[in-house]
């Protein structure tokens, strides 16, 4: 059973600069585990593991048909890390835009 | 499944006024301006009326605008959960800086604690106001909301988010 993403692993997974290299890659398009390991410099071992924790963040999703595991990108993780900073985020700014109005009619 | 969940997190916001620091200054420091552009009680365009098409009814309002002093808010939707803002100044340098924490409760349920930052910067004529909040977000009912997202953007912001906060 899939465990389902949750906001912690979402940021274990990006936390490291080669799985967001991963998945900056993966946004282009799926492409098989053998074929990401290639620029990365790093053996297929590491890169399996790699997609392993994106995998548990909901941010990637990887399909074995025949010998050729393919890596393709989830967007589900994405929105759960995102929804709690960027509600945050908003919350600001659309305060400080009222603080903005404010000052107008002041002046 | 893990119920307490913790994520750090950090975000700037900056915004230019063509007013002068002191000017910008003040609404942060007199209560009644406060209470106008930080509550948004009748702001159309507030988040609470984007996500739930009703605005925030501020239930009550306090503040102390001094070094260990506290500010409290507490509000709700229309038959919601009682919302708290519970704020303390750690610094607050007149027309410069103010340095304040906060944690915002829904019900009994903490939603986060966080160290924010405002720079009020001349600039020109006006003021370029950087607002700074270094955050820790526990898991609650708007984290299992889904988000449609560019995600590619998200992932360049989050990557430098995570790196500055690295």
């Amino acid at each position: 059973m899939r465990t389902a993403p949750n906001i912690a692993r979402v940021f274990n997974a990006l936390g490291d600069p080669t799985r967001r290299a991963i998945v900056e890659r993966v946004s282009q398009g799926p492409v098989s585990v053998s074929e990401l390991a290639k620029p990365f410099k790093i053996t297929l071992a590491a890169v399996v593991q790699h997609s392993q924790v994106l995998e548990a963040g909901g941010l990637v999703r990887t399909r074995k048909t025949g010998r050729v595991r393919t890596c393709s990108l989830q967007a589900k993780g994405f929105d759960l890390a995102t929804a709690w900073m960027m509600d945050r985020k908003s919350l600001w700014n659309r305060r400080l835009d009222r603080l903005g109005a404010l000052l107008d009619e002041e002046a | 499944m893990d119920n307490h969940q913790i994520t750090h997190g950090t975000f700037t916001l900056e915004k230019r006024y063509p007013h002068p620091p002191e000017k910008v200054f003040d609404a942060f420091r007199d209560p009644v301006k406060k209470r106008r552009w930080m509550g948004g009680e009748d702001d159309p365009n507030s988040v609470a009326r984007k996500h739930h098409g009703e605005g925030f009814e501020i239930v009550s309002f306090e503040m102390n605008f001094k070094e260990d002093e506290f500010e409290r808010w507490t509000f709700r939707l229309p038959g919601g959960p009682l919302m708290r803002n519970d704020t303390r100044y750690h610094r607050i340098v007149p027309n410069h800086s103010i340095v304040f924490v906060y944690t915002m409760d829904c019900g009994d349920h903490r939603m986060s604690s966080s160290q924010n930052t405002v720079e009020f910067i001349p600039d020109g004529q006006g003021t370029k106001l950087v607002f700074t909040e270094q955050g820790v977000y526990f898991d609650g009912p708007e984290a299992a909301r889904g988000r449609e997202l560019g995600t590619t953007d998200i992932l360049v912001k989050l990557g430098d988010e995570l790196d500055r906060n690295g």
